[in-house]
């Protein structure tokens, strides 16, 4: 190995670009140890077997280096989860208004989507999942409703990995398709069809007094005043 | 069965009555097609059916047929950008010659993703005779459409005949234009509910297409169930209102 190659190569490593000092000096462990079979002289051996303990040396520091600049959110890392502190409060309050910012629907509503996605995760074959029902449910309605559903803030949200944030997504997307083709309130459907789908709102009593999502067609001045009328 | 179609038309026609000499316009439903961004193909053919060279984006197109009642009627969901009417080995062939590339306007488009939504329309089993939809001028009106969708004049059309015809006709303009507002709020709905669809899509044709019609039927599940719609708020009153009557 020649003097130029050796600087070329500490000046990536300074800068660390470690993928580029592995490759070459990958590429002079195939020249060095190909040199010393053709002519099997000492020289030449003595060369290969330096240069492959190089190799080995910057292979072991980069394994380490990765290993110390690559952390990963770990579950007990995080004691309580902002998921877990919402979806007790829409448990307890039935009209978190936290919990429909987050995820675009009510409590009615996500408990109707949650009875069919329960059934069809249960029936899921391979490992058991790290995040329930509800929480799968939960992370794919708010990837819909987020304008950036950036991963590092869902892992922070769910406390769970990178890996299992996209593969949860993946999933809930694809039961959630499922849950919806069978709802009759979600069907998408042509007037003069037979089937009519009857309106929540027109059946339904809103099940408390503030101005709410059920309230229907009334400006937000009118609710208002209907309100404070009360 | 045309229990629901004569509901709605009665909603629109006590929304805002047909100007004179148009009373028996009946419309069910409203059309209009729009373009979600996607994450551009790194294939370079692609990345081009994909283009929309008016917007200067790279897109799908989807057209939604929104009813009185605010819900999705009919969804075309996940299709290309522009329409080439060459196959994707005619458009890898054409990417040399691009510039010189003759390609069919957005408006052409916007109507040739909606053969089948021509095919229920004209349809007399799936659509009653005397309903019709409204639409924007992208859309096409032939022979047998005429009557079944009706759209706004383009800037420069010549309309012929007496001056009371020609009063009527541009007050029946006006009118359609007025009442297409609402295909707008169905929009801007959809984008308001589901922010996901302002940030670029992925590049995954299937999963985009699963995304998209996730949020379809999402979109009339919550419009039935929860109702905070635009559409909705605004011609509820008088759905129920022509329940009663009809009732």
């Amino acid at each position: 190995m020649d003097a130029i190659a050796l600087v070329v190569i500490v000046h990536a490593w300074r800068r660390g670009n470690m993928e580029y000092v592995l490759n070459t000096l990958r590429a002079y462990v195939f020249l060095a140890v190909g040199r010393a079979q053709y002519l099997g002289d000492a020289q030449s051996m003595a060369d290969a077997e330096r240069v492959v303990t190089l190799y080995a040396a910057v292979r072991r520091a980069a394994a380490l280096e990765r290993r110390r600049v690559r952390p990963f959110l770990r579950t007990p890392a995080l004691p309580v989860t902002t998921w877990q502190i919402l979806y007790a409060r829409l448990k307890e309050t039935k009209d978190d208004l936290g919990f429909i910012h987050y995820c675009g629907v009510d409590y009615e509503v996500f408990k109707r989507l949650l009875r069919g996605f329960r059934e069809r995760m249960e029936k899921k074959s391979g490992r058991p999942r790290r995040l329930d029902a509800a929480a799968t449910l939960g992370m794919t309605l708010h990837s819909l409703c987020a304008r950036t559903a950036i991963t590092r803030g869902l892992e922070v949200h769910f406390g769970v990995g990178k890996s299992i944030v996209s593969r949860t997504i993946d999933e809930g997307m694809e039961l959630l398709l499922e849950v919806l083709k069978e709802d009759a309130l979600a069907r998408v459907e042509w007037p003069s069809d037979e089937v009519r789908v009857q309106h929540h709102n027109e059946t339904r009593t809103p099940n408390c007094t503030l101005p709410t999502a059920h309230t229907p067609y009334l400006s937000c001045r009118q609710s208002a005043r209907s309100w404070l009328l009360q | 069965m045309q229990a629901k179609c004569a509901e709605l038309a009665a909603a629109v026609t006590a929304y805002k009555p047909p100007p004179p000499g148009y009373e028996g316009v009946k419309v069910i439903g409203l059309i209009d097609g729009t373009t979600y961004r996607i994450l551009k193909p790194t294939d370079h053919a692609l990345q081009r059916r994909y283009s929309n060279k008016w917007k200067h984006i790279v897109c799908v197109s989807n057209i939604f047929v929104f009813l009185p009642d605010g819900t999705i009627a009919w969804a075309n969901v996940n299709n290309y950008g522009m329409y080439f009417f060459s196959s994707y080995v005619m458009c890898r062939m054409r990417v040399l010659q691009h510039h010189h590339t003759r390609r069919r306007a957005g408006s052409a488009h916007d109507s040739a993703l909606c053969k089948k939504l021509y095919e229920r329309i004209a349809d007399e089993t799936k659509t009653p005779p005397g309903y019709s939809f409204l639409a924007d001028s992208a859309f096409k009106s032939t022979q047998e459409m005429t009557g079944r969708v009706h759209k706004p004049m383009k800037n420069g059309t010549v309309v012929r005949g007496t001056q009371t015809f020609v009063d009527e006709r541009k007050a029946f303009d006006a009118w359609v234009i007025s009442v297409r507002q609402a295909v707008e709020w169905g929009m801007g709905t959809l984008q308001a509910w589901f922010p996901r669809l302002t940030v670029p899509l992925t590049n995954d044709s299937r999963r985009r297409a699963r995304l998209l019609t996730v949020i379809t039927h999402l979109h009339n599940l919550k419009t039935r169930a929860i109702g905070l719609n635009r559409i909705k708020t605004v011609f509820l009153p008088y759905l129920l209102a022509m329940n009663e009557v009809l009732d």
